[in-house]
C-alpha cells in the first residue's frame, strides 16, 4: 500500500475539517461530534441548573418568613420535587456526561468517542426529555412526591394526576439515555486511546470516569427498573408497591437508594477527576500516590453501593443490618479522605501558583470537608434517627453535592474555557463571583445544620413561629440570593469571556496532558495526527507535541475515502489493534430521538398503541443507522503512518461494539438481577403474604425453555455457518421463526397466569416472563438486524460482528429466562416453606 | 442540665448555644433516647470542628508556607492523612454509634413497658390505648412521665414518620408494617411532634402533642382524655 | 487477531476484592432477612452469620495475598501494564479485607431481628 506524501498543516487541516465538521445552519441537528456535543450537553445541563436554580429561589422565598402565604402546599410540592429532579437528573448526570464527551477522546488521544451517532442520540433524549419534565411545570402538573418518589405516596390511588407519569417516563428517558452514555464512555476509555497509552499510563482523569461509567452501567439499572414497575402499577394496576395486594412500599425504596446512594459518587467522582487533574497542574508536580487514587476510587465505588439502606434507618430494619450499612457509610470516608490527603500532599511537594480555578478548588476544600464530616455524622443510627427528613439533611446533601460538584466544576470551567473558547478571561469578575457563591453557600446552608436539629422537618411548606426557626430560615433565604447573585455574576463572566476574552496560542496553563496538544479552539477532527504516548499520559509535553502532530507527523495524518479514522487499542497495554471507522454527520440521532420521544408522549397520555407504534418505528429508524455503516468488503490490515498497518475494526475480535455489548447485557443482567431481588423480596417482607392463588408450572411454562433454547442454537448454527464462510440467511431466518415461536409461548404462558392484578406475586411472575417476552422481541430485531446487514454486504467470515452480536444477545435471552422460569417454578416452594416457619 | 454529669465541656459548649432549645429541638432533649443522642451528636461536632481546622490548616499551610509538608514523604501524606487518622476515629465512633443504638432498642423487659398505637393516616395521628380498657382513640399522645413507654407505630395509607424530637429520633409508618419505638419523658409536660417523612399536601400540618402525666394521673388522663 | 500480552481479563484484578466484598455483604444481609423472617433460633442465626462471615473473610484474606503474590512475582515480568494492574489489584483486594473487618465485626456484636 503506498502512502500520499504528508500535507502541509493547513491542507491537512482543511482536508480533514470538511469531512469531520459539521455544517452551519440546519445541518446542526447532524451533528455527531464530541466536541459539539459535549459543549451542547453541558450548556443545557446549564440551562436546567439556571431553572432549578429559580425554583430554589422560589422555594426560599416562602420560607423567608413564617406563615407565609406566596405559594400553597399543592404549588410548594411541585416546586421541591422538580428542583431535586432537575439537579441530579437534568443538571448533575448531563454535566458530567458533557465534560466526559468533550475531554475524553482528546485527554486520551483519540479523534472522536466510540459512537458518535449514540452521543448524539443521547443528547436529543435528554433534551426532550428534559423540556417534557420542566414543560409540566407550565400546566402545573409538574412531579409533586418529592424527587424520590416513595409510594404509595407516588402510586395511583394518592396521586391520581399526570405528574408522577411524567417522572417515571420523562426520568427514565433520560436514564436511559445516561446508560448509554455509560455504556459508550466505558468503551471509549478502553478501546479508543493514543498508540502506548497503556493503562497504567492513562490519565487519572480517565480511570475516574472508567470508574464512573462502570457504577453507572450497575447503578441505572435498579432504578430504570423500579420506574417501569411503578409505571406498570400506575397504568396497569399491577401491584408491585402496593401493601393491600402482597406489594411493598419498602421494594421502591430498596430499589431506589440502591441507585440513589451510588448516584451521589456518580456525581462526585468526575469532579474529584477533574480535581486529580487540575490539582498537579497549579502545584507544577505530578499527582502523589497515582495508583493508591485508583484503588481508593474503585474502594469508594464498592462501598457506595454497600450503604443504601443508610438512607432507610428508620424504616423499622434489624440492627444488625443497620450496622453493616453503617459502618460502610462511615469507611467510605478513608477512600475519600486518601484523595483529600493525596491532593494536599500533591501541593505540599509542589510549587503551588494561586491561580482562578485554584481559588474555586479551595472552595470545594473547604465546603466538601464539612459534607462529608456531617455524612460520617448520619452514617451513625441512632444520630440519623433524629436527623434524617430534617433540615440537616438538607444541609449536609448540599454541602457534599455543591462541594462535591458545583465547586469542582466551576474550577474545572475556568481551567477548560479557555480550550473550549481560544481566549482567556480579562476581567476579573470570576474572583467576586467567587466569593459571593462561597459567603453566600455557607450563609445558606451552614446554620441550616441547626435548624435541623430544632427540628424543622424537610419538605414543609410553611412553619409557625413558636419554634426558634424564623431567624434561621430568614437568614438562608437572604443568603440565598447572595448565592443567586454569585452565579449570575459567574454566568455574566462567561458571556464577557466568549466576547471579549484575549486569545493565547498553546496551552496557558503550562498542562501536562494530551488535551492542550492540539489548536484551542479545538478543530472537529482533535488530533490532525494520533501522538504516540511512550511514558505516562500525564507527563506529555503538549508544547512539543501539538505542532508535531498537527504537522501530521503522528498516526493516521491524512485522509482516506472520506473516512472518518481513529486508532482502536489493545483494552490493556494500548498496542494498536485496529483502524475504528466512525459514522459522518447524520440526522438519524435527531429522526430517532424525535421517534423516540413520541414513544413516551404517547404513553404519558395512555395511547398505548399509538406507543407501540412510535417504538416500532424508531426501531425501524436503528436499522437505517444499521444500513449507513460499514466495510463492504474485506481489505485486510491498511496503513497507519509511521509504516505501521492496522485492520479495520470490522476484521477484528473485540471491535467497539462488540464491548458495548458485553457491558449493555451486564447492565441489563443487573435489571434482571434487580427484577429477581424484588421478586425474592416482596415472598419474604411483604405483607398480606401468602397470595390468594399461586402460579403452578403450566405447560406454556414448560416450553418457553425449548423455545428460547432453539432459537439461541439456530444463532449459534448461523454464526458457524458464516464463519465457514457460506451464507447464513436461512439460518438466521429459522432463528427468526424461532424468535417468534418463543414470542407465542411466552405469550401463551403470560395468558394463562392468574389475574395479575389481583397480588404482587402474580405481577412479578408476570414481570419476569415479561422481560423474556421483550428479550425474545429483541432478538428477533437483532436476527433481522443481521440478516439486512448480511444482505447489503457488510458480513463476511472475517466481518461475523452482526453474527456474533445475535448470538451474545440470544444466550443472554436463554439464560435470563431460565433463571425467570426456574424462579417461577421454585415460588410455590418457597410460600409454602415461609409459612410454614411462620 | 442532665448532659453535664456525663460531658461537662460539652455542656458547657452547649449551654452557650442556648439558642437551640425549642419545642421540637433534638438539642434539648427531655428523655434518655434523645439525651444519647444529643451526646452523641456534641461528641461529633467537636470531632468535626478539630478535624475541619486541621484539613483547613493544612491548606492554608501548603499556600502560606510553601515547602512546609516536604518532610513528610507524599505517600505518608496519604497513609496517615487517608488511611490511619480516619482508620482509628471511624472505628471508635462506630463501635460508640452502636452501642448507643443497641441500647436504645426496645428490648424485651421483664417488666414490659406500656404500650400505646400511633396510627398515621393523611393527615392526622390517631392514638390508642390498648392497654387500658375502655379509652377512646385521640388525636394527642398521652404518655406517663418517667418511665419507658413503648409506641406501636403504623400506617392506613402513605408513609409517614412519628418524631417527637425532645424525646427520642423517628420511626417510620409504613403500610403494612409494624413499628415499635420506645420512648421516654422524664418527667410530665407538654412535648411536640411532628410527621417527618413528607406524606403529600397536608404533611405540614400533620403534627401532634404528647402529653407526659405522672404515672399515678396516667390511667386517669387518658381515660378522661378527649378523643 | 492478534491475543493481547495483557488479556481484559486482567482487568478483573482491580474489582477482585470487592466483588467478594460484594457477596459477602449482600448474602450476610440476605442471612439475616431470612433467618428474622423464619423465626430461626437467636443463638442459631448468630453462629451462621459469624460462620459465613469468618468463610467470607478467609476468602478475602486468600485472593490478597494471591494478587500480592502475583504483582511482586509474575507480573513484574509482562509488559506492561500487568505490574500496575497487579499494583492497583493488590491495593484494592487489602482495602475489602479491611473493608470487610471494618463492615462484619462491629456488626454481628449487635441485636439480630429488632
Amino acid at each position: 500500500m503506498s502512502e500520499s506524501p504528508p500535507l502541509s498543516p493547513i491542507r491537512l487541516h482543511k482536508a480533514l475539517e470538511r469531512i469531520w465538521g459539521t455544517g452551519p445552519g440546519w445541518q446542526r441537528l447532524s451533528a455527531v461530534n464530541h466536541t459539539v456535543l459535549g459543549k451542547r450537553f453541558m450548556l443545557t445541563a446549564f440551562v436546567f441548573f439556571a431553572i432549578g436554580g429559580v425554583l430554589a429561589m422560589l422555594i426560599r422565598a416562602q420560607l423567608a418568613s413564617p406563615h407565609a402565604a406566596f405559594v400553597g402546599p399543592e404549588i410548594y410540592n411541585q416546586l421541591f420535587s422538580m428542583h431535586g429532579t432537575l439537579m441530579m437528573f437534568l443538571f448533575a448526570i448531563p454535566m458530567l456526561e458533557g465534560l466526559a464527551i468533550y475531554l475524553l477522546p482528546k485527554m486520551l488521544g483519540a479523534r472522536d468517542m466510540a459512537f458518535p451517532r449514540l452521543t448524539a442520540y443521547g443528547y436529543w433524549c435528554y433534551l426532550f426529555g428534559g423540556i417534557i419534565i420542566v414543560a409540566s411545570m407550565l400546566f402545573g402538573v409538574a412531579p409533586n412526591s418529592g424527587w424520590f418518589m416513595y409510594t404509595p405516596l407516588s402510586s395511583q390511588p394518592y396521586t391520581p394526576g399526570i405528574n408522577a407519569d411524567i417522572w417515571l417516563l420523562g426520568v427514565t428517558f433520560v436514564e436511559i439515555s445516561a446508560l448509554s452514555a455509560a455504556i459508550e464512555i466505558t468503551v471509549s476509555i478502553l478501546k479508543l486511546r493514543a498508540p502506548g497509552m497503556a493503562l497504567g499510563r492513562m490519565p487519572l482523569f480517565a480511570w475516574y470516569m472508567l470508574v464512573t461509567a462502570m457504577m453507572m452501567v450497575f447503578g441505572f439499572p435498579p432504578l430504570i427498573l423500579g420506574s417501569i414497575l411503578l409505571e406498570l402499577e400506575r397504568a396497569f394496576g399491577l401491584p408491585f408497591f402496593d401493601p393491600t395486594r402482597g406489594g411493598d412500599a419498602l421494594l421502591w425504596q430498596h430499589l431506589f437508594w440502591l441507585f440513589g446512594h451510588p448516584e451521589v459518587y456518580i456525581i462526585f467522582l468526575p469532579a474529584a477527576g477533574a480535581l486529580s487533574t487540575i490539582i498537579p497542574v497549579f502545584a507544577q508536580r505530578r499527582i502523589v500516590g497515582y495508583h493508591a487514587i485508583i484503588a481508593a476510587i474503585v474502594a469508594l465505588a464498592f462501598l457506595s453501593f454497600g450503604l443504601w439502606v443508610h438512607h432507610m434507618f428508620t424504616v423499622g430494619i434489624p440492627h444488625l443490618a443497620l450496622a453493616f450499612f453503617s459502618a460502610a457509610s462511615a469507611l467510605v470516608a478513608i477512600p475519600t479522605a486518601v484523595q483529600i490527603f493525596a491532593w494536599l500532599a500533591t501541593l505540599a511537594h509542589g510549587r503551588p501558583r494561586f491561580e482562578v480555578p485554584m481559588l474555586y478548588v479551595m472552595g470545594f476544600f473547604l465546603v466538601f470537608v464539612i459534607g462529608g464530616l456531617t455524612g460520617v455524622m448520619l452514617a451513625m443510627v441512632p444520630f440519623d434517627q433524629q436527623a434524617h427528613d430534617s433540615y440537616f439533611v438538607v444541609a449536609h446533601l448540599h454541602y457534599v453535592l455543591v462541594g462535591g460538584f458545583v465547586f469542582p466544576m466551576l474550577a474545572a470551567a475556568y481551567y477548560w474555557l479557555p480550550h473550549v473558547t481560544g481566549r482567556q478571561s480579562v476581567h476579573r469578575i470570576s474572583v467576586p463571583a467567587f466569593w459571593l457563591i462561597f459567603i453566600g453557600f455557607n450563609l445558606t446552608f451552614f446554620m441550616m445544620h441547626l435548624t435541623g436539629l430544632m427540628g424543622m422537618p424537610r419538605r414543609v411548606y410553611t412553619y409557625p413561629s413558636n419554634f426558634g426557626w424564623d431567624w434561621l430560615n430568614l437568614l438562608s433565604s437572604v443568603s440565598g440570593f447572595i448565592l443567586t447573585m454569585g452565579f449570575a455574576l459567574f454566568a455574566m463572566d462567561i458571556v464577557l469571556h466568549f466576547r471579549f476574552g484575549r486569545r493565547f496560542r498553546r496551552n496557558l496553563w503550562r498542562a501536562p496532558t494530551l488535551d492542550w496538544a492540539m489548536p484551542t479552539r479545538p478543530t472537529s477532527y482533535a488530533f490532525a495526527s494520533l501522538p504516540t504516548v511512550t511514558g505516562h499520559a500525564e507527563e506529555a509535553d503538549p508544547d512539543t507535541l501539538g505542532p508535531q502532530l498537527a504537522g501530521g507527523q503522528g498516526y493516521l495524518g491524512f485522509v482516506r475515502k472520506n473516512r472518518l479514522e481513529t486508532l482502536g487499542v489493545d483494552m490493556t497495554t494500548g498496542r494498536v489493534e485496529h483502524v475504528a471507522i466512525l459514522p459522518s454527520p447524520t440526522y438519524l440521532p435527531f429522526i430517532s430521538g424525535a421517534l423516540t420521544t413520541g414513544v413516551v408522549l404517547a404513553m404519558l397520555f395512555k395511547f398505548y398503541i399509538i406507543a407501540l407504534l412510535f417504538a416500532l418505528a424508531t426501531f425501524a429508524s436503528f436499522l437505517f443507522w444499521s444500513r449507513e455503516k460499514g466495510e463492504r468488503e474485506d481489505c485486510g490490515p491498511i496503513a497507519i503512518g509511521k509504516g505501521e498497518t492496522a485492520p479495520p475494526d470490522a476484521e477484528v475480535s473485540g471491535p467497539s461494539a462488540y464491548w458495548a455489548m458485553v457491558i449493555g447485557l451486564a447492565a441489563n443482567g443487573t435489571g434482571f438481577a434487580a427484577l429477581l431481588f424484588g421478586a425474592l423480596y416482596l415472598w419474604l417482607v411483604a405483607p398480606a403474604w401468602p397470595p390468594p392463588q399461586i402460579v403452578g408450572p403450566s405447560l406454556w411454562l414448560w416450553l418457553v425453555l425449548p423455545a428460547l433454547g432453539l432459537a439461541s442454537l439456530a444463532s449459534r448454527w448461523a454464526q458457524g455457518t458464516n464463519a465457514s464462510g457460506r451464507d447464513p440467511r436461512l439460518q438466521l431466518s429459522v432463528g427468526m421463526g424461532l424468535d417468534i415461536a418463543a414470542l407465542i409461548v411466552l405469550s401463551l404462558a403470560l395468558a394463562a397466569l392468574p389475574d395479575p392484578t389481583a397480588h404482587a406475586h402474580m405481577a412479578t411472575m408476570a414481570a419476569l416472563l415479561g422481560y423474556s417476552w421483550l428479550h425474545a422481541a429483541l432478538g428477533l430485531f437483532c436476527g433481522l438486524n443481521a440478516l439486512l446487514r448480511y444482505r447489503w454486504g457488510y458480513v463476511s467470515a472475517r466481518r461475523p460482528l452482526p453474527l456474533r452480536l445475535n448470538l451474545m444477545w440470544h444466550d443472554f435471552t436463554l439464560v435470563t429466562g431460565l433463571l425467570g422460569v426456574a424462579l417461577i417454578l421454585a415460588m410455590p416452594g418457597l410460600i409454602g416453606a415461609l409459612e410454614a416457619a411462620r | 442540665m442532665k448532659r453535664a454529669r456525663i460531658l461537662p465541656p460539652l455542656a458547657l459548649a452547649s449551654a452557650s448555644l442556648s439558642a437551640c432549645a425549642g419545642p421540637l429541638s433534638t438539642l434539648d432533649p427531655a428523655g434518655p433516647s434523645a439525651d444519647a443522642v444529643a451526646n452523641l451528636w456534641w461528641v461529633m461536632f467537636w470531632a468535626s470542628v478539630l478535624l475541619f481546622l486541621l484539613v483547613g490548616g493544612l491548606w492554608a499551610l501548603v499556600w502560606l508556607r510553601p515547602g512546609f509538608g516536604r518532610s513528610l514523604a507524599p505517600m505518608r501524606w496519604v497513609v496517615l492523612g487517608g488511611l490511619v487518622m480516619p482508620g482509628v476515629l471511624l472505628t471508635l465512633l462506630v463501635g460508640f454509634a452502636l452501642y448507643i443504638g443497641e441500647r436504645l432498642l426496645p428490648h424485651a423487659l421483664a417488666d414490659p413497658p406500656p404500650r400505646v398505637s400511633a396510627h398515621g393516616i393523611m393527615w392526622q395521628w390517631q392514638f390508642s390505648y390498648p392497654d387500658i380498657a375502655g379509652a377512646a382513640t385521640t388525636p394527642t399522645l398521652h404518655i406517663p412521665a418517667g418511665a419507658p413507654v413503648d409506641i406501636v407505630v403504623t400506617s392506613g395509607d402513605v408513609v409517614h414518620s412519628f418524631w417527637v424530637p425532645r424525646l427520642a429520633g423517628k420511626i417510620d409508618a409504613i403500610p403494612g408494617h409494624r413499628n415499635v419505638i420506645r420512648i421516654q419523658a422524664d418527667r410530665p409536660g407538654t412535648y411536640e411532634g411532628v410527621c417527618a417523612e413528607f406524606c403529600g399536601d397536608g404533611h405540614t400540618t400533620m403534627r401532634f402533642r404528647v402529653e407526659a402525666h405522672a404515672p399515678q394521673d396516667y390511667r386517669q388522663a387518658v381515660l378522661e382524655a378527649a378523643p | 487477531m492478534s491475543r493481547s500480552d495483557v488479556p481484559p481479563l486482567y482487568l478483573l484484578l482491580i474489582p477482585l476484592g470487592f466483588v467478594i466484598w460484594s457477596i459477602a455483604f449482600v448474602t450476610l444481609y440476605a442471612a439475616n432477612a431470612i433467618g428474622c423472617a423464619f423465626g430461626w433460633d437467636m443463638g442459631a442465626q448468630r453462629m451462621v452469620l459469624i460462620a459465613l462471615a469468618l468463610g467470607f473473610l478467609a476468602l478475602s484474606t486468600l485472593a490478597s495475598f494471591r494478587i500480592w503474590r502475583f504483582w511482586t512475582g509474575r507480573a513484574r515480568h509482562q509488559p506492561a501494564p500487568a505490574a500496575s494492574l497487579a499494583q492497583i489489584g493488590t491495593y484494592t483486594a487489602l482495602s475489602a479485607l479491611a473493608a470487610s473487618l471494618g463492615t462484619f465485626v462491629p456488626g454481628l456484636a449487635v441485636s439480630l431481628c429488632i
